[in-house]
């Protein structure tokens, strides 16, 4: 996993100073293996494994790949507790980790916990100051450019295109949520972006040049019809600019993303598989630390024939 | 707790920086630093949320937002005022009561 580090500070420079530092950033990541180990733990001795629960599955899945726990879900290696970084966002995250350990892992896998509760520390989060400048890093690392037709699939609250409208002036931008309670939050949090309620690319029309699939993917349950969908919306030669949290990166952090709502939990190498289906893959940032990053694009319709 | 749209800017008379809730068929503001009445063309356009009479009434639940952000929260009280990325939070911490707006 640390083997990327060099992919990190060529394209993430940013978040490593603003955590202090890569040793500091380390320290933080190691948290996030440490918080998954503690509630695998808690939740197997509880005997409350149930890999249907996209939240157990994530830290099962992230753990099996680090060979810290055998097949059967039985831990076999202890991790030692990592020492507290002191840069302000590594702390946050290992903040994030220990705000969501209060919760209880035993409840949250027996779904005990308040979905209040949940929704709030997922706003919480987007709002986080480490996240903000992880997606940030990330766009800067497609190196984004104004003047683009944009859609956010999943735009839930909204904070991605505030942030992205932060830095670029987009010639539209279009975000699109199942949910309409979150349609209209997202709408007063980035009022230069339109929002419309559909539960599917499907149901909508339009050309675009970008799509963002920052930390999107977990949320569709069926995402090789969604990116044909998007596929038909995106120009040719248009891109899509992928991040996506995977079992090989923060075992923690996936393990709270699929606690407050996901639906699907992947691998780095499912998350290329199936976007390669419909799309060439133009360049790979990162695999897996802190999330697998990626620029896909719509080939032209000579380059598909060949 | 509600959206406002904020103008601000730079009085051309003192440099003081100026920011003044837009009212809709209003187009100039009076300086709060030299008095000087100036037009609020070219201003830029900002989205804020004004809390108004608002308390934290459910510490417990408070309690589970990150550090930074139950600063940030704090501080958005103290001033009546919240950047509008902290708009979804506060809605749900309202939804919850454990904020209270008169």
């Amino acid at each position: 996993m640390y083997l990327e580090f060099p992919a990190v500070w060529r394209y993430f420079r940013d978040y490593i100073e603003a955590s202090g530092g890569i040793l500091e950033l380390k320290k933080a990541l190691d948290w996030s293996v440490w918080y998954a180990a503690k509630w695998w733990r808690e939740i197997y001795d509880a005997g409350a494994v149930n890999l249907k629960k996209p939240f157990v599955k994530a830290l099962y899945l992230s753990l099996r790949a680090k060979n810290m726990i055998g097949e059967d879900g039985r831990p076999v290696k202890e991790v030692k507790k990592p020492e507290l970084p002191k840069g302000l966002y590594a702390r946050e995250w290992v903040e994030m980790h220990q705000q969501f350990d209060e919760l209880g892992a035993v409840k949250v896998a027996r779904d005990e916990v308040d979905r209040n509760v949940l929704d709030l520390l997922f706003s919480d989060i987007q709002t986080m100051g480490w996240h903000r400048i992880m997606v940030k890093a990330f766009l800067r690392a497609c190196e984004e450019t104004d003047g683009h037709a944009v859609l956010e699939p999943y735009s839930r609250e909204g904070h991605l295109a505030q942030l992205y409208i932060e830095d670029y002036k987009p010639e539209s931008y279009l975000g699109y949520d199942p949910n309409p309670s979150l349609v209209e939050v997202a709408r007063q949090v980035a009022p230069g972006a339109v929002f419309t309620p559909v539960s599917s690319a499907c149901q909508l029309s339009g050309q675009f040049d970008v799509v963002l699939l920052v930390e999107k993917l977990q949320w569709v349950a069926d995402p090789l019809r969604e990116l044909d969908c998007i596929g038909r919306l995106l120009k040719p030669g248009g891109r899509l600019y992928v991040a996506q949290p995977n079992v090989d990166s923060m075992p923690g952090y996936l393990a709270i993303l699929s606690a407050i709502g996901a639906q699907q939990v992947y691998t780095w190498k499912e998350v290329e598989n199936l976007l390669t289906l419909r799309f060439r893959l133009e360049k790979r940032l990162i695999k897996t630390m802190p999330f697998y990053g990626a620029i896909y694009v719509k080939p032209h319709s000579a380059e598909v024939r060949r | 707790m509600k959206l406002v749209r904020l103008l601000k800017g730079v009085c051309p008379n003192c440099k003081a920086p100026l920011s003044v809730e837009e009212v809709p068929g209003v187009n100039n503001a009076r300086c709060l630093n030299c008095g000087s009445v100036i037009e609020l063309q070219g201003f830029v356009i900002d989205v804020m949320v004004r809390l108004g009479d608002c308390e934290i009434r459910d510490w417990e639940r408070f309690g589970q937002l990150s550090p930074t952000n139950q600063e940030r929260v704090l501080q958005a009280l103290e001033s009546g005022m919240a950047p509008r990325e902290l708009y979804p939070l506060l809605l749900k911490l309202k939804e919850t009561g454990a904020l209270i707006c008169t």
